[in-house]
């Protein structure tokens, strides 16, 4: 599977990213990937816009050039690194991403695994179907609209004190936007319908995505996350491409 | 437990945004018995803008879906869903009674549910809520 479609900017982080040109994994190779032991299975998985063989996901929408400039300021993290000259001096967000890459690195890994169940059955209704997830799990930072105690961006597992300016009540932590771009299970639904839960295609799913989100509760790895049975969002691949920040897709067990 | 001795109950219809959504959420509520709405603020449907109640009794969940900033629709989407082990007449009693009134014994659809989308729109089209099932 290979390039999809136009891609996206990244909003922050391993950020930057035109839409045109070849994809390609991002800062991973270093911070995100290298501490997790998942780096081979990141760079191949993205770097030129194909699919891998045997990596774990595909994170879409960086150039090559836009890598190099990504790793650069991703070796800062690298003690020799950090000491090298000329290097661009990292922001608040990115520094919160950067700090955060480990641990999202072996989240994303064990999402990854834990999936699998799921996929397959997602992979029974359309077979061409792509499956993946986005949001601040994989952008290392919650959206604009949640902010900390003095008003600046938070890492994706960070402390939400405000939301579009008003005390954040809800519950704290973060989950996985988890998406399928499939252009035939869109079809089945209204075109007014902007949520697609694909369990309404198939009710067997939903139990298949409850044991997924009772796997995820019970890994201690994932104890920041919310507690909700995961849901899947269909989008057609005009819909996705509509979409900002980027997004992971995973691969099944027969082709990691 | 099985999944076959759990009941399915489901119902999508698409309502003319024709008012404002919390608008229709406040009409939806004096139609319905003993729910009320509030916005969906976790972010479960993302950016899509939504209000759900849940009827205590019963445990029936409603949601009101509207249409995402930026996007253009002339409908908004209402459902209910409640998976229970109830034999569906059993059900049907402690359903809110406008509820109550439009569910019967049907099969289970080709995906596994009861469906009661054409039931819905016509209880609230009849009552001045102008509905029509969800379709592709």
């Amino acid at each position: 599977m290979g390039f999809i479609g136009m891609l996206n900017p990244l909003e922050r982080g391993f950020g930057l990213v035109p839409t045109s040109g070849r994809v390609a994994s991002g800062i991973e190779s270093t911070a995100f990937a290298r501490e997790a032991g998942v780096v081979e299975n990141v760079v191949r998985a993205g770097y030129g816009g194909e699919r891998s063989t045997n990596g774990l996901i595909n994170r879409v929408g960086a150039t090559a050039s836009d890598i190099d400039a990504l790793l650069s300021k991703a070796t800062l993290t690298d003690e020799r690194a950090a000491t090298g000259a000329g290097r661009a001096p990292l922001s608040f967000e990115d520094k919160l991403v950067v700090q955060g890459d480990a641990s999202r690195a072996k989240i994303v890994q064990s999402i990854g695994d834990m999936v699998q169940p799921s996929l397959e059955k997602i992979l029974e209704l359309d077979p061409h179907a792509r499956v993946g997830f986005r949001g601040s799990l994989v952008d290392g930072l919650k959206n604009e609209t949640k902010l900390g105690p003095n008003g600046e961006r938070v890492a994706f597992d960070g402390t939400v004190t405000t939301k579009n300016g008003k005390p954040y009540t809800d519950p704290q932590g973060y989950d996985a936007d988890f998406f399928i771009i499939s252009d035939d299970l869109a079809a089945q639904f209204s075109k007014r319908a902007f949520f697609k839960d694909v369990t309404k295609l198939d009710k067997t799913l939903k139990s298949t995505f409850q044991e997924f989100g009772d796997a995820m509760q019970a890994n201690p790895l994932l104890q920041g996350m919310k507690r909700e049975r995961p849901s899947f969002r269909i989008y057609s691949t005009e819909e996705l491409s509509k979409k900002s920040g980027s997004q992971y897709y995973f691969l099944t067990d027969e082709k990691r | 437990m099985s999944e076959y001795l759990i009941n399915d109950i489901i119902a999508e219809v698409e309502i003319f945004s024709t008012k404002p959504l919390i608008a229709v959420a406040q009409r939806l509520e004096e139609l319905i018995d003993g729910i009320n709405f509030t916005p969906e603020q976790t972010g479960r449907f993302e950016e899509v803008p939504a209000f759900i109640a849940t009827d205590i009794q019963s445990g029936m969940e409603f949601v009101l879906l509207g249409i995402p900033e930026g996007e253009v629709s002339d409908a908004y989407i209402f459902e209910f869903s409640i998976e229970t082990e109830l034999p569906i007449l059993e059900f049907k009693r402690i359903a809110p009674a406008f509820i109550n009134r439009l569910i019967v014994e049907k099969n289970v659809n080709s995906r596994g549910y009861l469906d009661y989308s054409d039931e819905l729109a016509a209880a609230l089209s009849a009552n001045g809520v102008v509905a029509s099932r969800a379709l592709p």
